[in-house]
């Protein structure tokens, strides 16, 4: 049973980073594609294994039940995407806009976006957590300007100077944490470790906790794309490749946000330190009330589900803000919902700007008649995404 | 001999805070590079000074890649590009210089009296380390805010991870990975930037960042 777990585990993180390599040396961008969809299929059967048999923690590495859902999530879309952007990117081929070298270089990134957003979710080390979402970012900045337009580069550029500063205050958070875990737990890995971290936690000195923490909202609050440091946002999906807007919208803003639930359980088991519950409902709320703002009279398609991104965030935010079972099952359940349903919505907003040529609303019209599973298809996604009933959005925003 | 370990690191801590106010009023491009090459050195030494009171021989590698790779390569690597792309060599700041100093030496100020207080328990080494390292951390980002020019923009942030190393060799025991990964995060860093000037400047024939500006899907 162990072996088996300890094969997923490795399988989960090493599957992508193989598949990153040999995908950067294969030059046909066919068998490219095929590959890319073999390595995150391969992922996801891994990534379920995980479900039946879980390793034990190590001091890199743990698997627990608040990260196993999210790994499994992560692999899915992940596996999804791959299937999406195989047809969209032969479109982007025959229209010109992307050449055979970058696909390369695209399919080699996306799967290294994949290993870092794997590894973000299992580390056990408050630095690996680090070092990955710090790649992870890389990464995705590299595919956001892929275009080379001056509106792609100008995002990426902007994504880039946003998301290093907010990486780099992060990690000064992330060293406060050590220190003050230090005197607790001893020097050396020990004080990195996450379920050795909350265990002692009540021992820390609070007033190092509450001024990590803050370093740590600011750092990665800037990742998940909250309200002040969200400007990255709208412009990095809007330019980049449809198939990295649904990763990015879809994932990596759940990872960031994972890294910081998990200091704020830190924080919750620490009765001294001051209670993260109210500043994250404060900026929660903030991202929520100037989203819902800016959704109104949006041009562009993909600009506008950009928006509604940092909305859904703001509400997640809030509800873990608001702490207590139910709200915490909510939270988890709406990250879930969001990553499900938004990527769908950028895998048919991918197809239909394809078919259209445009991203602008207003030169989008007539769907249903020309062609009309993609339509319909938007409509049913639009409608789950505003939190209407039957879909899940409905249930957890409930 | 305790006296005289804390006054070197002391002094070395305040040399980087020192540097990273200067690194603020340069307004040639050539001449900020050559200040940023003295930060990297300062921060080097600082790093070397305590791998050798904490007895962690691992710091000396941070110590080393910090003065060859920062402090040697990543300057002269900026000048050549910088020679090559002809920019203008005079930067321009969105505030004047009397102004953005005296926001510094606010920052400095702020960062200690909230470091100090929140740290008693640590010894006074780590305490003083860690202050000064968040002032540099904060000059940095302001100099990221007051600097048009892209070249300028990233001497800010690479200022700002100098910051973050010097916290991290401050944290006794902080175990290698970090600092490693810190290092070479820095290198992919600044490779990401590299691409990135050029493409800046193939597209727009001018790094000035405002030019980039240009362009937003906001507007109808």
């Amino acid at each position: 049973m162990t072996a088996l777990a300890d094969v997923a585990t490795a399988g989960v993180l090493i599957i992508p980073a193989v598949f990153a390599a040999l995908l950067a040396i294969i030059p046909s961008y066919r068998l490219g594609a095929i590959l890319n969809v073999l390595a995150s299929a391969a992922t996801l059967v891994a990534g379920s294994t995980l479900l039946i048999a879980r390793p034990s923690a190590s001091l890199y590495l743990i698997v627990d039940d608040f990260n196993i859902f999210l790994i499994l999530l992560n692999t899915f879309v992940s596996f999804t995407t791959s299937v999406f952007s195989a047809s969209y990117i032969s479109h982007e081929l025959a229209s010109g806009r992307l050449s055979a070298r970058y696909l390369r270089f695209y399919h080699a990134m996306y799967q290294t976006l994949m290993f870092a957003m794997n590894l973000a979710l299992l580390a056990n080390n408050i630095g690996l957590m680090w070092v990955a979402i710090e790649l992870a970012t890389l990464t995705t900045v590299l595919m956001v300007g892929i275009y080379r337009t001056h509106a792609a580069l100008e995002a990426a550029w902007k994504y880039f100077i946003l998301g290093s500063v907010g990486i780099a205050l992060a990690l000064f958070g992330t060293i406060l944490v050590y220190l003050a875990a230090r005197p607790v737990v001893g020097q050396g890995l020990d004080a990195m470790a996450w379920n050795l971290l909350v265990d002692k936690a009540p021992a820390f000195d609070p007033a190092l906790l509450n001024l990590a923490f803050i370093f740590l909202l600011i750092g990665y609050g800037t990742k998940v794309g909250l309200a002040p440091l969200h400007a990255w946002l709208p412009d990095a999906h809007a330019e980049g490749p449809t198939p990295v807007s649904a990763v990015l919208s879809g994932l990596l803003l759940n990872v960031a946000l994972y890294a910081l639930l998990r200091f704020k359980i830190l924080l919750t088991a620490n009765a001294a330190a001051l209670a993260p519950g109210a500043l994250m409902i404060g900026i929660g709320l903030v991202s929520l009330i100037f989203a819902s703002l800016m959704l109104y009279r949006r041009r562009d398609i993909k600009r506008m589900f950009a928006y509604s991104s940092i909305e859904h965030m703001g509400i997640i935010t809030f509800a873990f803000g608001m702490g207590g079972p139910i709200a915490s099952f909510a939270g988890l359940f709406h990250m879930a919902m969001h990553s499900l349903t938004k990527s769908a919505i950028f895998f048919a907003v991918g197809h239909i700007s394809q078919a259209k040529g445009t991203q602008k609303i207003s030169e989008i019209r007539g769907l249903t008649e020309s062609h009309p599973v993609l339509g319909w298809g938007l409509v049913l996604g639009v409608i789950a995404i505003a939190g209407m009933p039957p879909f899940g959005i409905f249930m957890s925003e409930f | 001999m305790h006296g005289l370990a804390f006054d070197v690191s002391h002094l070395l801590a305040g040399g980087l805070v020192l540097v990273s106010l200067m690194l603020l009023y340069q307004d040639r491009l050539y001449s900020l590079l050559n200040v940023f090459a003295l930060h990297a050195v300062v921060l080097s030494l600082a790093v070397a000074w305590q791998a050798h009171i904490q007895e962690a021989p691992h710091l000396f590698v941070t110590a080393a890649i910090a003065l060859g790779f920062k402090a040697i390569l990543i300057p002269v690597a900026l000048h050549r590009m910088v020679r090559r792309l002809g920019i203008h060599r005079t930067i321009e700041t969105v505030v004047g210089i009397g102004p953005t100093m005296l926001f510094g030496i606010g920052l400095v100020a702020l960062s200690i009296m909230v470091m100090l207080p929140v740290t008693e328990q640590a010894d006074a080494l780590t305490q003083e380390d860690l202050a000064f390292a968040l002032s540099v951390v904060l000059l940095g980002l302001l100099m990221m805010v007051t600097r048009r020019n892209a070249v300028g923009q990233v001497v800010g942030f690479m200022s700002l991870e100098n910051g973050l190393i010097l916290a991290a060799a401050g944290a006794k025991g902080m175990p290698l990975v970090v600092e490693i990964s810190v290092a070479f995060s820095v290198l992919i860093a600044f490779i990401v930037i590299g691409i990135f000037l050029f493409r800046i400047r193939e597209r727009f024939d001018t790094v000035d960042v405002q030019v980039l500006e240009r362009f937003r899907g906001e507007q109808p």
